[in-house]
């Protein structure tokens, strides 16, 4: 199996306190690959980094983004903007937030479609329904015309995948997307991007805090500690055997 | 919100006085019994007419009397009512009222050259009420990207944007006017000075709003939404126009109202002072730059009746403004209730 990313040897710092640290990992296509950490760890900064949205307070000061065969670290900002939600795109832990307020959640996934294809404005809406539908919403028409206040917190992490999922990327990079869900629905969601690895064969990065998630659904794990690859591996041999004092602390807070 | 609006009486009263305004300008050919550039020089300064309906102790339907001008033992003019003439009101004829020549009806007075003072506010209405609105739209186009830009990018772009409008509103803004209207040639016609004049009021204008929004702007490319839409790949100048101006709309419109009447007082002072609208034509300024001298109101006073109608629709702008602030946040209405 290729990899669809390959991230060698990242470095960010802010000002002089460095974020990352040498930080190397692959994802091979169609896998799952969580990135583990405590807070302050640098796993939300990585996915920023992967799409060129450090803060402007931010620099990356070494390291290769490869995407899909393609070295992307040096990109123009146009090239990334072609490359994000059409190549990569991303989920956010609290989709209330991550959402316009003001604007229809089928107007914001539309939205998405028109920034990379010029297409007519049926086709917008097919693609809008379809993906609403790929994310595991069935009265897509409802959820499309609603305001983001107006779903419940499962709903609403769901449209967020949509809206992600719309333009068909290769990879989703999805930041804690069960933090702010209730177990049930948490269970739920995470059955939500096996099936899309399997349907679109896409490969996804679970950035998360919660080892539970990462054994539930992950191939491959990367635990971070203080902006360093602390130990990475298959998910299983990396939890049942963990080498690293770190993961065995991780593991033994959340009881397993 | 519609509600909140309602509820407020004097908004609402204000909303159908401006409406009432702004109708008597859109119907002015219709409305005003006179043309704005009607004159008749035997009755300069005549008096407000008055409307009869009983002659020689006989009721008929409304008429007026012929006037004639005299002069008293101090060579002041005079003007009497020759109740020999009769001149009966004939309503929806061409226009919605008026009476025969020779005879002139003036309900609010003639100005010096005999043109009838309320035919010219109604026909002034076109341009002081409308100068206010298309000023206002195109100094809020401007502030908001200007604003808009500035929030968005921050840094040295931010920077200077900023001073630009700081420059801009260091300079007593009265004197701006007058220097920017220096500017303009002198040999415009009407039409071009009426939108010279237009784009020097927003020119001012729009400074004030930009610093604001500018303020909102840099809090709002904080929000989740915003760095969601950048990682679903949308250009700035989407993410600027559909994610964060939205989110200034409350402000927007409630300082667009109170800004208006900047606008109608701008073009007020330039024409009265004879840098406006030029003679024939009205406006509500230039008519009182007849009222400049203190002997011609006190013999006619009704060449003030320009200022009553700007101090009217000044007063709605402001009425309105304030009630839709308070109607759009939230925040002061909680404390309303409290």
């Amino acid at each position: 199996m290729t990899d669809i990313l390959c991230i060698q040897h990242l470095s960010v710092s802010l000002g002089h306190t460095r974020i990352l640290r040498d930080v190397s990992f692959d994802v091979p296509q169609g896998s799952i690959t969580g990135i583990v950490g405590g807070s302050g760890s640098g796993k939300t900064t990585i996915g920023l980094a992967i799409l060129g949205l450090l803060p402007d307070v931010m620099e990356r000061t070494d390291g290769r983004i490869v995407f899909d065969g393609q070295d992307i670290t040096d990109h123009s900002g146009q090239q990334m903007r072609a490359l994000r939600g059409a190549g990569v795109s991303m989920a956010f832990q609290e989709p209330m937030s991550a959402f316009n307020p003001v604007m229809t959640i089928g107007a914001q996934i539309g939205e998405t479609v028109l920034a990379h294809e010029n297409v007519s404005g049926t086709i917008v809406r097919e693609r809008t329904l379809a993906a609403l539908r790929s994310a595991g919403i069935n009265d897509a028409q409802r959820v499309a015309a609603a305001y983001p206040f107006e779903l419940s917190g499962g709903l609403r992490q769901r449209a967020m995948i949509a809206q992600a999922i719309v333009c068909r990327p290769k990879l989703l990079i999805a930041d804690e997307p069960t933090s702010s869900l209730d177990v049930n629905t948490q269970d739920k969601i995470l059955d939500l991007f096996k099936e899309l690895r399997r349907s679109l064969g896409l490969a996804i990065v679970l950035v998360t805090h919660d080892l539970g998630v990462v054994r539930r659904v992950a191939d491959e794990v990367v635990v971070l500690c203080k902006g360093e690859v602390a130990e990475q591996g298959k998910a299983e041999a990396v939890l049942s055997s963990p080498r690293c004092g770190y993961t065995r602390t991780l593991l033994e807070a959340e009881g397993l | 919100m519609k509600d909140a609006f309602l509820r407020n009486k004097w908004a609402v009263a204000a909303l159908w006085a401006l409406g009432a305004l702004y109708a008597c300008a859109l119907f002015a050919d219709f409305l005003a019994p006179y043309s704005f550039k009607d004159e008749a020089r035997g009755l300069s300064y005549c008096p407000p007419t008055a409307i009869h309906i009983i002659h020689e102790g006989r009721l008929r339907s409304p008429f007026v009397y012929g006037m004639k001008l005299t002069f008293n033992e101090y060579r002041q003019r005079i003007y009497v009512t020759d109740r020999a003439k009769v001149y009966p009101v004939k309503f929806f004829s061409s226009r919605l009222f008026l009476v025969d020549a020779p005879g002139r009806l003036y309900l609010l007075g003639a100005d010096s050259r005999g043109r009838d003072v309320f035919s010219r506010i109604i026909y002034g209405a076109r341009v002081s009420l409308t100068i206010g609105l298309i000023g206002v739209l195109i100094s809020f186009a401007l502030g908001l990207l200007v604003g808009g830009i500035a929030g968005y990018y921050g840094g040295r772009i931010d920077n200077v944007l900023m001073r630009l409008c700081e420059v801009l509103m260091m300079a007593p803004g009265f004197y701006l006017l007058l220097a920017l209207r220096a500017a303009v040639p002198d040999n415009f016609n009407s039409v071009q000075v009426y939108f010279a004049i237009v784009i020097i009021l927003s020119v001012i204008g729009w400074a004030g709003l930009a610093r604001v929004v500018r303020g909102m702007c840099l809090s709002l490319r904080e929000r989740d939404y915003v760095l969601a839409a950048k990682t679903f790949g949308l250009s700035d100048v989407q993410i600027i126009i559909r994610h964060i101006l939205p989110h200034t709309v409350a402000y927007s419109i409630a300082a667009v109202m109170l800004s208006i009447p900047g606008y109608i007082l701008g073009e007020s002072a330039l024409s009265l002072i004879g840098l406006g609208i030029q003679d024939p034509y009205a406006s509500w300024g230039n008519m009182l730059s007849d009222a400049m001298s203190i002997v011609r109101i006190k013999f006619a006073p009704w060449i003030l009746w320009p200022a009553f109608f700007i101090f009217i629709s000044v007063v709605c702008f402001n009425v309105i403004g304030d009630a839709l602030r308070d109607a759009l946040d939230p925040m002061l209405k909680r404390e309303a209730n409290v």
